[in-house]
């Protein structure tokens, strides 16, 4: 695909959602083939978790600040626990690849209807320094992006990593 | 806990629309199936449990190695880029 901007839609059923940077999703209803978006889809200022993160079963509402100028890194700050905090990244930038499958029903606590777009963000784990830095691309974060509502979800597809390094994947 | 004895066939329902269903024992292997509605999650519990690790790893991520990573991407790190602390979470932005 040659677009530059990032939606993809994603189809009941079979369907497959590709993006080249893969941040932004539509859900349509039907056989629709998969198709990019006119613009991309802007990330709310905050979020609600319609269902918790594995985890932080108490921890639903987050605010959204972006990291940098590029649109890559963004954290995700809890509104009840100062200092609680994840850094997620557009994954397109580090995995240009990554277009895992996803269906309206997977997301169907997000309460979106067909047309709606989400985004696609993956939790982003650095400790000691950039180099051991990891994203997790198992089970990423999907944010409707209309709705403010979003859910940490475990993709059926068991080989993808928990732990895929962040700027080997960047060269 | 409920234990139950299922013979290699046989099912189990659990609420109204979950059916757990032995499809093969094999060994110390049990094959099951699930027939479940596409909102109600089924995961391996020790993926589940990963995932859970993984989270409770990446919150602890420090700002340092968070600083660190941004530049690594080529941000202005001061100066005329945004702040950090911005509320400006457009990821259209400049990107183009």
């Amino acid at each position: 695909m040659k677009h530059s901007t990032v939606g993809v839609s994603i189809e009941r059923g079979t369907s497959e959602a590709r993006s080249d940077l893969a941040t932004g999703v539509s859900i349509e209803r039907g056989t629709s083939l998969v198709s990019a978006l006119p613009r991309t889809p802007t990330l709310p200022d905050q979020i609600t978790f319609a269902t918790p993160i594995p985890g932080f079963e108490d921890e639903r509402d987050f605010t959204v600040s972006a990291l940098d100028a590029h649109g890559v890194l963004y954290a995700l700050r809890s509104a009840k626990t100062p200092g609680l905090r994840f850094v997620v990244a557009a994954p397109g930038r580090f995995f240009p690849d990554y277009a895992p499958l996803l269906d309206a029903s997977d997301v169907s606590a997000l309460g979106v209807a067909d047309g709606d777009e989400v985004l696609l963000l993956v939790i982003v784990t650095v400790t000691n320094g950039i180099t051991d830095a990891t994203a997790n691309l198992l089970a990423p974060i999907v944010i409707a992006a209309d709705r403010g509502t979003a859910q940490q979800l475990v993709l059926a597809d068991a080989d993808l990593p928990l732990r895929a390094p962040l700027l080997r994947q960047a060269g | 806990m409920l234990i139950l004895t299922r013979r290699v066939g046989e099912s189990i329902v659990v609420g109204d629309d979950i059916v757990l269903t032995v499809f093969e024992v094999r060994g110390d292997a049990v094959r099951i199936g699930i027939e479940a509605p596409r909102s109600v999650k089924v995961n391996r519990k020790e993926i589940y449990e990963e995932i859970q690790r993984s989270n409770a790893q990446a919150v602890s991520s420090s700002d340092d190695a968070v600083d660190a990573l941004r530049g690594a991407l080529g941000t202005p790190a001061d100066g005329a880029g945004p702040s950090a602390a911005g509320g400006d979470a457009d990821p259209a932005g400049p990107r183009r």
